[in-house]
């Protein structure tokens, strides 16, 4: 059925008229486009894999056409008329929404020159997820975004071992966990006798309604205590939190989850521990960094109590420390005994990570500004071999005012069950299909797509924007100005040409070149329908690519008396716009794939002076959900075009003879009929 | 002044509490049997269980009496016996809600069945309202 859907649309686009660029007319194309997919649009919603074909299909097999739908849009209607919509002068930035995507746009403009985040498709599921099952290796693993590296907490990783599933405390699946397959809590009646059949289904206890558990026993026990310290939260007091952090001691034993990172100073061992907030958004608290848990903290601070002095006088100090089995029957601590590490100290600037040399990177202030300033630390933590191998911190420097008071700071803690870093680690956009807001799997490759992405020496894979610094576009392959999934956005800076030769000759031709290879225009890129492009043939991947045969030709005209130069048809805004759709399967939610990609760009007559020849440049990521509808439709009632004869009911001719007769006729009938159904039903 | 009546009896509404009389009967038993097997299966909280038996057997009680009454008077066309069978559908239904949402364990099937009951209610109520109706309005006097 999804096919036929598919198919209908492919033909409604082929019948389509050449792009026209009035904003009405594509609002009104976008529209019916979307209609014509909103009125069928079931194939997207309702796939029938059931839970029980979903046990019995490999991860391999998902990729197929019969698994994953295989929606194909490949014209630019959709995204012409998106393009139109925001590039539409009149229109306001914040109210650019089309019929199937809200979208909110804020904006921080900046001499004309800004970057902007439009909004952020809600993020359910990028982040590492809590405890889950081990599921059954024949499922699609959403957690599994490290290519040949185990991720923590994911148990369906098949590159961890059993050691891992150990600390990830995973558990075999039981009864209570098929509520996700089949809608059922448990089953009543024996899973392997009746597993599977229609009676086992009926037999499934779809809610229940057990009272919340209470420790009935600790709450008698607390209303004993006499003490507001013994029982906080008992008596009417403000509660006071001197006593609120545990008591850690270091057991000498190999590191399991929950566990502080310890480290040893001066032969004596510490925890480690970052800034938290406990009451309001200051970084009032400590909190101790444990075992394989993931931290995100962000809380204000003045200048002098920024994490990262306190981090540099902690790595001049101390180690970081692994038990290992010879620690458990030593009485002597020290790095004979334990497993002990330096840090390594990163210092990040744009996305670019090098060496933090003290003397070189240490940070300062003049009067106005202070330089080598890192409001966002990470401490990434590669755990292999039951130890610790390598403990890095990434300072992420800036240049910040002086006279701020006060700044937000990010802390993050990462866990990598890995002994190389992980930016030699491919990660996977989603497995199978996208993640809100992970980079959109691009490849620059002529050919062999899904190789040159798992390949090591390639660098680039993802679609890298010109990035905006200090208001200008510069086009780096480090750049952390990559396109995210579901993550509309506006970047703008200004483009400024260096002429190489001061001839004016074909000047406006070279301004295109140049943009040309700023955009990435002349390269092939192609990009992965889902976030793992693994068993992804090439002809899968979906090729973005500029229609320069539709574009205006370049030309432009230097005047020596005014001394302007005029350009026509210089490109200036460039549009990338993704139509995706849900191809969620059962309890695994959140997948997407990306059935269309394509670029779209407008052209402007510019003029500039001869000195300077620059103007600025908006790039646009727009990401369009084709599996919504448009607008709820409901199905109209059938209808039966049948001709029946005038007569089909009573068919009693008009000019019979005897009417009378016939009326009697059936007058009879009908009274026997409810003579005997009353004789019936009263006895 | 004697007051003379027709014969207003509904034969809906008669079918329906005929066929719901059949069909408590099923309900009575296969809830019976399905609370034994939850008994055995999954573990009960404190009293639950004995509260819900007793909700069971109440609801039971009032389902037969509401039946019963609403035969008598669809048959003999009274509107007195049928307007207590109506008033005890609202008891009956809340018990049907009960064992249908806020049971301890609710399966598949008693979705099912309770939602099938549901639907008797909901037809016998509105013949029987139409019923109370009629027999009003075919009220003679001499």
């Amino acid at each position: 059925m999804k096919f036929c859907v598919m198919d209908y649309i492919q033909e409604k686009i082929q019948t389509e008229e050449l792009l026209n660029l009035s904003v009405t007319t594509q609002k009104q194309i976008l529209n019916d486009l979307l209609k014509n997919i909103s009125s069928k649009p079931h194939a997207l919603y309702y796939r029938t894999l059931t839970s029980k074909s979903l046990k019995k299909v490999s991860p391999s097999k998902l990729y197929n056409n019969s698994t994953m739908p295989d929606v194909s849009i490949g014209t630019t209607d959709g995204s012409t008329t998106v393009f139109d919509v925001l590039y539409d002068e009149n229109t306001s930035d914040i109210e650019v929404a089309t019929s199937t995507t809200e979208m909110y746009y804020t904006s921080t403009e900046f001499d004309n020159i800004t970057e902007i985040t439009f909004f952020e498709t809600k993020n359910n599921s990028s982040s590492v997820p809590s405890h889950k099952p081990k599921f059954s290796h024949n499922m699609p693993c959403e957690c599994n975004l490290l290519y040949k590296v185990c991720d923590i907490n994911c148990c369906c990783d098949e590159d961890c071992s059993d050691t891992h599933y150990k600390l990830f405390q995973c558990q075999e699946p039981s009864k209570g966990d098929r509520k996700s397959v089949d809608g059922c809590v448990t089953h009543l009646l024996d899973e392997q006798k009746y597993g599977g059949s229609m009676l086992d289904d009926l037999f499934c206890i779809v809610k229940t309604n057990l009272p919340s558990k209470r420790n009935i026993k600790k709450a008698s026990y607390l209303l004993n205590l006499k003490r507001y310290d013994e029982a906080p939260g008992v008596y009417y007091k403000w509660e006071s939190s001197f006593k609120k952090h545990h008591l850690y001691e270091f057991k000498k034993a190999l590191y399991k989850r929950g566990d502080p990172i310890w480290i040893l100073k001066n032969g004596i061992i510490y925890y480690l521990d970052f800034p938290a907030s406990m009451m309001n958004s200051y970084c009032t608290d400590r909190v101790p960094i444990t075992f394989l848990k993931e931290e995100k903290m962000t809380c204000n601070v003045k200048l002098t109590d920024l994490e990262m002095f306190n981090i540099l006088k902690t790595s001049e100090e101390a180690m970081v420390i692994s038990a290992t089995n010879n620690t458990i029957n030593s009485t002597t601590l020290n790095c004979t005994t334990l497993h002990c590490i330096n840090w390594t100290i990163l210092m990040c600037e744009n996305g670019f990570c090098k060496n933090y040399n003290k003397t070189q990177n240490e940070a300062s202030c003049t009067e106005e500004v202070c330089t080598n300033i890192a409001l966002k630390v990470e401490y990434e933590f590669y755990y292999y071999d039951f130890k610790i191998m390598n403990a890095t911190i990434k300072l992420h420097v800036q240049n910040i005012s002086n006279a701020l008071p006060l700044m937000m700071q990010e802390v993050r803690v990462h866990f990598y069950m890995a002994n190389k870093s992980i930016e030699h680690v491919i990660e996977l956009s989603g497995n199978l299909g996208y993640i809100n807001g992970l980079p959109v799997i691009a490849s620059y490759a002529g050919n062999n797509y899904t190789e040159h992405f798992f390949n090591n020496t390639s660098e680039i894979r993802s679609l890298i924007l010109p990035e905006n610094r200090n208001g200008l576009c510069v086009r780096t392959n480090t750049s952390n100005n990559f396109a995210k999934f579901g993550v509309n956005k506006r970047t703008k800076c200004r483009y400024t040409y260096s002429p190489k030769n001061k001839t004016k000759q074909k000047l406006c031709n070279n301004i295109q070149a140049d943009i040309y290879k700023l955009l990435r225009l002349n390269n092939n890129i192609s990009i992965s329908p889902f976030g793992n492009p693994q068993d992804i043939t090439d002809d899968k991947w979906l090729h973005l690519e500029l229609d320069k045969h539709n574009l205006e030709p370049v030309y432009g005209d230097y005047n020596e008396n005014t001394l302007k130069l005029y350009c026509y048809n210089l490109i200036n805004r460039l549009s990338i716009t993704f139509m995706y759709a849900k191809v969620d399967e059962n309890s695994h939610t959140e997948q997407n794939k990306i059935v269309s990609a394509k670029y779209e760009a407008t052209m402007d007559n510019l003029t500039f002076s001869s000195e300077d020849i620059s103007f600025v440049i908006t790039i646009d990521i727009n990401f369009v959900d084709l599996s919504k509808p448009s607008d709820i439709e409901y199905a109209g009632g059938p209808h039966i075009n049948i001709h029946l004869p005038k007569d089909f009911f009573f068919p009693f001719p008009q000019n019979s003879c005897i009417p009378l007769v016939n009326t009697c006729f059936v007058t009879i009938c009908c009274y026997v009929m409810l003579f005997f159904a009353n004789k019936i039903t009263l006895g | 002044m004697s007051k003379v009546t027709n014969v207003n009896s509904s034969l809906a509404y008669e079918i329906l509490l005929y066929l719901n009389s059949f069909y408590l009967g099923m309900f009575f038993v296969c809830e019976v049997a399905m609370g034994i097997l939850k008994a055995i299966n999954v573990s009960y909280p404190e009293n639950a269980l004995i509260t819900e038996a007793g909700i069971f057997s109440a609801l039971c009680l009032v389902e037969v009496i509401r039946i019963f009454l609403g035969r008598r008077g669809n048959l003999a066309s009274k509107k007195v016996p049928v307007f207590f069978s109506v008033v005890l559908t609202i008891p009956s239904a809340v018990g049907v809600c009960y064992f249908l949402i806020y049971q301890t364990y609710i399966l598949r099937l008693e979705y099912i069945w309770c939602a099938v009951m549901l639907m008797f209610h909901a037809l016998e109520l509105a013949f029987a309202i139409l019923f109370i109706v009629t027999v009003c309005k075919h009220q003679q006097y001499e």
